[in-house]
């Protein structure tokens, strides 16, 4: 899990907010693809996006941050074949959740990242069955919704390190402008 | 005001996601697959991968599928060898089963015929000398056998009981160089004795020469001995050779009996025992 504050990273360059910007939107459209294309083949399927709008949530608290997890949520609603709305509400959901949570929380630890990706995971579910008029409350209790949800959790917070390490390390290259 | 909206910039922009995102999942709620120009620009961009990715990934799984159907067959190919395995020495029991029966059926047939009350018996061990010509039998005294009685087959003669002790009998083979049968030529009723040689091959002894004896001829008991029924085969005359000396043909005789496969055995008492018996029962 890459250790850093947000206050520390100088990203006034324009340069810096470039390669974010691109690192952000090439990391987005490969999630996308993913979560689209391979995944859907496997029986649990991490949603990676959800792992990219908390990073945007922690590192990226900024009107940018906001508008990539929309429009990330947006794109994933136009390739998944869902009515548009529900991921863009679902990542806007974990994204204000997590930027509004760093803002007030050191976020910048495992222990506590890891608890934000499981509460973003139940914040999504939570945001589709709303969607779904789905009494949420009851529904996600089931056996079989809890295990599915578990599954997620544990998936996605096993891949976070990953994803972060990547986008950090994207952030982090050295420039060759 | 501009400093309130940049201190407050990320709460207002969530804020502002937030109700663009609720307002686009109502509006999609109540018109489900609306025109959404933005929605088909981003699957222009994205579908080519998309589909080439979906492709790859369609194809994996299908390999994986097909390598895991793979293993499947084998793991059931393994457990039908296994079961054809089992089936096969169920079938080899069922032939050797079926195979018994019909020989003793023949026995019983032959039990039928014969006088007396005779006694199956099974062979149940053969003396692997070259020399001897001998086997145990699986019953004894206490089952009837008694010294001196003969041993048939379905097939012909193939001894004499020699020994009996009270669970096994042992038994000489016709064949062996120290036994003996009156026998009968069954065409011409040329009398003769049988009798075995060190080599392990029967003769038929002291037929004179130019008696009417030829190739092929069944040789039967004469039932003179007292010990053998009348008429039971012995086997068939293979050779004649006639000596310029001497007075009697040299001709040997195949049994009819196969005595190093013989299993099954009937044990008949002398016709001696039998008229005694018939005697005693008759009184």
């Amino acid at each position: 899990m890459p250790q850093r504050s947000s206050e520390q990273e100088p990203r006034n360059s324009e340069v810096g907010r470039l390669r974010t910007f691109g690192l952000i939107g090439g990391c987005g459209a490969v999630a996308i693809l993913l979560q689209t294309s391979v995944l859907p083949a496997l029986p649990f399927a991490p949603d990676l996006l959800l792992i990219v709008c908390v990073y945007l949530g922690i590192y990226h608290r900024s009107v940018g941050g906001a508008a990539w997890a929309f429009f990330l949520g947006y794109a994933l609603d136009s390739c998944s074949g869902l009515p548009v709305g529900a991921h863009t509400l679902a990542m806007s959901l974990v994204f204000s959740a997590a930027a509004l949570m760093s803002q007030s929380l050191w976020m910048n630890n495992p222990v506590s990242v890891c608890g934000l990706i499981a509460m973003a995971v139940l914040l999504k579910m939570v945001t589709f069955l709303f969607l779904h008029g789905v009494e949420w409350a009851s529904v996600l209790f089931l056996p079989l919704v809890a295990r599915y949800v578990l599954w997620d959790v544990l998936f996605s917070i096993l891949l976070t390190p990953l994803i972060f390490a990547l986008l950090a390390m994207g952030e982090r290259a050295p420039s060759r402008a | 005001m501009f400093e309130v909206l940049h201190r407050y910039r990320i709460l207002l922009s969530c804020g502002f996601i937030l109700f663009i995102s609720l307002l686009l999942a109502t509006v999609n709620a109540r018109f489900p697959y609306r025109m959404d120009p933005v929605g088909v620009l981003f699957l222009e961009v994205m579908q080519p991968l998309q589909g080439g990715l979906t492709a790859l990934t369609q194809g994996s799984v299908q390999i994986w599928d097909q390598y895991r159907d793979l293993l499947s067959v084998h793991q059931t190919n393994e457990v039908l060898r296994t079961r054809l395995a089992a089936l096969e020495r169920m079938h080899e029991q069922l032939i050797e089963l079926e195979l018994d029966n019909q020989r003793l059926e023949l026995l019983l047939g032959l039990g039928a015929q014969a006088p007396g009350s005779p006694i199956a018996a099974r062979v149940i061990g053969r003396n692997p000398g070259v020399w001897t010509h001998s086997a145990v039998l699986d019953k004894g005294e206490r089952h009837g056998i008694r010294k001196g009685m003969a041993v048939l087959s379905p097939a012909g003669v193939v001894g004499q009981v020699v020994s009996a002790g009270p669970h096994a009998a042992h038994i000489l083979f016709i064949s062996a160089p120290n036994s003996g049968i009156d026998a009968l030529v069954q065409r011409s009723r040329v009398p003769g004795i049988v009798s075995g040689t060190l080599a392990g091959h029967c003769h038929l002894k002291y037929v004179q020469r130019g008696s009417d004896v030829q190739v092929g001829d069944v040789v039967i008991a004469s039932g003179l001995d007292g010990i053998f029924p009348k008429g039971q085969q012995i086997g068939r005359v293979i050779r004649i050779a006639t000596r310029d000396d001497g007075m009697f043909q040299d001709i040997e005789v195949r049994l009819s009996a196969e005595l190093a496969k013989i299993e099954e055995v009937l044990v008949v008492a002398p016709a001696v025992v039998r008229a005694g018996a018939a005697q005693l029962g008759g009184g």
